[in-house]
């Protein structure tokens, strides 16, 4: 027994080499580091405060020089690693390990982590993030009136059981506790920065906005009809994979994220009587069993590099009808596919980001016409941060003008008995200023404006005011 | 002072959103130019019901609700597009081989799927298909205006017949018949009737096969969107798969409540208003609809008498429509019976909402039993039998006369 597990531990001790010399193999394009080095860097005490300039005015995304030397020795403190940055000015460095910009690792609360050398000892951080609103909409003239929204409640956790293996969990509480979802829950083992085992209930990384949703983050109140409608974040669903990231050049960072999920469910027609809606593929049954016994795979691969420049690739494959019972075929196995582009870049004071996704869904024949088998749709957002500085007590503060463009066409055909397009479309317009007395806090007021296309081409429009404040802690 | 400038310019931008706020913030419609909305003079306990049967009636079914297993539409409101015409994509059919002038005569194909084919079915089940038959007739229909349905209900049968003319002895050509039909087992009179050998007279439908509005109603939740009901229990299936299945929300899947709410949502959905009645172009035009004896099916008026609902009462109803059979012609014919009416028969199609449902259908109205006609003009063209002397009339006009009827048409 005992001699079992020393072999094993060799084998472990000859793996770890091996990704070593992977290292070194990228090392040979940037800068790597083994995971140990990365990681005491990670955990050193935070000594000053980071950097909050905007993304714009900093250097371009540079591997921290000292970090990028390949064992170095990380005894010096320097700023924490897990720290959140692009919109909020602060620049990720070699040992980068926040995988995606606004994504669960980058959020402020694991800034806060304060355990430096205790290396293999537990780590643990709490944080969270809160929303809320008021708004007034009429539609066609009409309107319910004023209302408040508890948007969400969502609590993070993270620990870092080992250098080996961390965990990060998120529970979110919708409109008070109507909705209570375990939106993630997700163990990492580190074998190298490249190369991440993950498995637990994750956020598919279809379009960057589903792995990057946190409210504070953005200053429009509502997320992006793409990225709800033909993404339907936020979606989790529990799977197993692969991420990592690579740094092929001092200032640019390449990152893939894949992995196999028990996937959407027929709900997408089943469940929507609007027509084909994804987002009723998602289902709490999706936690404990795969409907079909065929997993879904999902992954995206970014390129990050200077001037805030992101841009990701991502889709989703798999089949969501219970094509089969046991061994038995019992329908024919339906698709869903979705493609997604995701692309955001800072230029002086302004940010642009965007994302598009198009879908395409096998529709059986009895339901040809009434259920879309393609939708897509495109969002982007132009951020002026018109003014920073100091106001008052507020040291750091901001004022952002943000106007947003969403398309979404659910219903791409035409009417078999017309040749007419079929609608299902909306068109919204978004304008919102929003006030950062801090970094990760935003108070904001918007103007919107949709028009509607229903599905034989009725256009109705829908306008009205929000203001909101979505805050992490 | 710079606060007052700040002041000052809010100020402003409120001036200009206040002048402004039909862009900004939208508009309601104006009431002539949609279909919905309650009849004048409902009290709050009726306007509550209204309001119960409008959201039941745009309610779309879902396979845990019910749907299916073969079905055609989810919703009435798919095919009662905002409570007016049905779009083509949303055509139902119906069809059967025999005789078409005599329903006894004609065999529905219960047993592949008859009469009324249900080409959708819920996710793993099979929808029908047209069976692949010599002579077959196909009736294909698309759903009518649904408005002010309640005042047509409520005319009596008395005032009907008065238009009827079945054996044409003022020979202008144009007979009127009424259809006389098998009352469902669940029927339940609203106004008085007076049976013809144990049939009674239809007025819905586009051959007017049903009596009144709940038989419509309760025949439409379980014939187009396969949802039963109290009064009609057994759920639709694919004859041809041999069994029900998939749908497995238990029966009822609407209550008798539900029926009978809609039902009074139907009956209490407002005729349409006119627009620009008195500009007299519309005058004009009337004269000539008169004139070239459109009129004598499209009759511009009729009363109701008692009815249960008192807004409904003693009311004159600008329907132009007699509510009668006219044999039309080989074109518009399908072949298909229906009660008395036969395979060329068509009940005459209420003019009113006529310049509404444009809006209400993406800008392209479509017209006839079956939306095959795109245009006013092409709906008239398609006139014919005893309709046709009209028709020829019609074209016979100078066409700014033709237009001024036109306009006429859209007015109502
Ligand atoms: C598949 C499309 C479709 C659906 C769904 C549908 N209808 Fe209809 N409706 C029609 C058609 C077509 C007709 C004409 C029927 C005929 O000719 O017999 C009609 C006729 C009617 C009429 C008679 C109108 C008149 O002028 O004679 C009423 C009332 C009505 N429907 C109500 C409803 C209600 C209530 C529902 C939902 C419970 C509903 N319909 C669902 C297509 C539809
Ligand atoms: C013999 C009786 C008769 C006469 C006369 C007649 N119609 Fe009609 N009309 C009908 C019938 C029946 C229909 C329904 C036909 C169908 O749907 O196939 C109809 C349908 C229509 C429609 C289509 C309505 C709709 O919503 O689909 C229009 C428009 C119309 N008639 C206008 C006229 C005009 C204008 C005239 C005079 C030139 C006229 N009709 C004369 C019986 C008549």
């Amino acid at each position: 027994m005992k001699q079992c597990g020393r072999v094993l531990l060799s084998v472990g001790w000859w793996l770890r080499r091996w990704f070593g010399l992977l290292g070194a193999c990228v090392a040979f394009f940037g800068a790597v580091e083994p995971v140990h080095a990365q990681e005491r860097a990670e955990y050193a005490p935070p000594t000053s405060r980071p950097s909050s300039l905007p993304a714009s005015s900093q250097k371009a995304d540079t591997p921290n020089q000292k970090a990028d030397t390949p064992n170095q020795k990380a005894d010096t403190p320097k700023a924490p690693i897990f720290q959140y940055e692009g919109n909020f000015g602060k620049k990720p460095t070699a040992a980068d390990t926040p995988v995606v910009r606004g994504g669960i690792y980058d959020r402020p609360y694991i800034g806060r982590l304060g355990t430096s050398e205790a290396l293999g000892g537990m780590s643990i951080a709490l944080g969270g993030y809160t929303e809320f609103l008021g708004r007034y909409i009429l539609q066609e003239g009409l309107t319910d009136g004023f209302s408040f929204e508890a948007r969400r409640f969502n609590l993070f956790v993270f620990s870092s059981i080992g250098r080996f293996v961390r965990l990060t969990a998120e529970l979110e509480f919708e409109q008070g506790t109507s909705s209570i979802a375990l939106e993630t829950a997700l163990v990492d083992f580190r074998f190298h920065r490249a190369f991440v085992l993950r498995g637990g209930i994750l956020l598919p990384p279809i379009g960057r906005f589903n792995i990057a949703h946190d409210g504070p983050r953005y200053d429009v109140i509502d997320r992006p009809l793409v990225s709800t409608r033909v993404i339907p974040s936020t979606y989790s669903d529990i799977g197993f994979g692969a991420t990592g990231s690579f740094f092929p050049a001092l200032g640019h960072k390449l990152y893939y994220e894949i992995y196999a999920v028990n996937g959407l469910r027929s709900g997408i027609i089943n469940d929507s009587p609007e027509g084909t809606r994804i987002a009723r593929g998602k289902s709490l049954a999706i936690f404990a069993a795969n409907e079909n016994g065929s997993p879904a795979l999902t992954g995206r691969i970014a390129y990050a590099g200077p001037s805030g420049l992101e841009v990701g690739f991502s889709g989703y494959v798999g089949i969501y009808n219970r094509y089969r019972d046991g061994a038995e075929e019992i329908d024919r196995a339906l698709w869903l596919k979705i493609f997604a582009v995701d692309a955001e870049i800072s230029l002086g004071p302004v940010t642009i980001r965007t994302e598009a996704a198009v879908a395409w869904i096998d529709i059986p024949d009895g339901l040809v016409e009434l259920f879309a088998d393609t939708q897509w749709g495109i969002y982007a957002d132009v951020i002026w941060e018109f003014w920073k500085g100091r106001l008052g007590f507020l040291r750091e503060s901001a004022f952002r003008l943000v106007g947003r463009v969403d398309y979404v066409d659910l219903h791409v055909g035409r009417f078999a008995s017309t040749g007419q397009d079929i609608g299902d479309e909306t068109l919204r317009l978004t304008l919102a200023l929003s006030f950062r007395p801090y970094e990760g806090t935003s108070l904001r007021v918007e103007y919107q404006h949709s028009w509607l296309t229903d599905r034989l081409g009725n256009v109705a429009r829908r306008a009205g005011v929000q203001f909101g404040v979505a805050t992490y802690f | 002072m710079s606060w007052m400038f700040r002041l000052l310019c809010l100020w402003s931008v409120w001036m200009v959103c206040g002048s402004g706020c039909g862009v900004l913030f939208t508009e309601e419609p104006r009431r002539e130019t949609v279909l919905d909305g309650p009849i004048d003079g409902l009290s709050h306990a009726q306007l509550q019901t209204f309001k119960v049967g409008d959201e039941e009636f745009a309610r779309v079914f879902t396979p845990a609700t019910g749907l299916g297993p073969i079905f055609v539409e989810a919703s009435c409101l798919a095919c009662h597009t905002a409570d007016g015409k049905g779009h083509p994509s949303t055509n139902l059919t119906r069809f059967g081989v025999g005789d078409p002038t005599d329903a006894a005569r004609f065999d529905y194909l219960l047993h592949l799927g008859g009469p009324q084919l249900q080409h959708r079915a819920i996710l793993g089940y099979q929808a029908e298909k047209l069976p692949n038959l010599e002579g077959l007739a196909r009736s294909v229909r698309s759903a009518p205006t649904v408005t002010g349905l309640g005042l047509i209900e409520a005319i009596p049968e008395s005032e009907i017949l008065r238009y009827a003319d079945p054996e044409d002895k003022d020979g202008d050509g144009i007979r009127g018949r009424p259809n006389y039909v098998t009352p469902p087992s669940f029927f339940e009179p609203v106004i008085e009737h007076t049976p013809k050998d144990g049939k009674i007279m239809g007025r819905f439908g586009r051959k007017a096969a049903a009596i009144n509005l709940l038989q419509q109603v309760a025949e439409a939740y379980l014939n187009d969107m396969g949802i039963t009901s109290d009064f009609l229990m057994k759920d639709l299936h694919n004859p041809l798969v041999g069994g029900p299945s998939g749908d497995t929300a238990p029966d009822p899947e609407v209550s008798a409540a539900t029926v009978r709410t809609v039902t009074f949502y139907m009956q209490t959905l407002r005729p349409p208003s006119r627009r620009s009645a008195e500009d007299p172009v519309v005058k004009q035009g009337e004269g000539f609809f008169a004139q070239v004896g459109c009129a004598k099916c499209h009759v511009p008026s009729m009363k109701t008498g008692k009815s249960a609902i008192e807004a409904l009462r003693e009311k004159t109803v600008s329907l132009y429509s007699d509510l009668l059979l006219h044999d039309m012609g080989p074109k518009l014919a399908d072949g298909y019976p229906e009660g008395q009416a036969t395979g060329n028969m068509w009940r005459t199609t209420p003019l009113w909402g006529l310049g509404v449902i444009g809006n209400l259908m993406g800008g392209q109205p479509f017209y006839l039993h079956d939306g095959r006609a795109k245009t006013l003009k092409e709906a008239i063209d398609e006139h014919g039998g005893e309709a046709q002397k009209s028709r020829d009339g019609f074209f016979a006009l100078s066409s700014a006369e033709q237009e001024a009827l036109l306009v006429f048409l859209r007015s109502l």
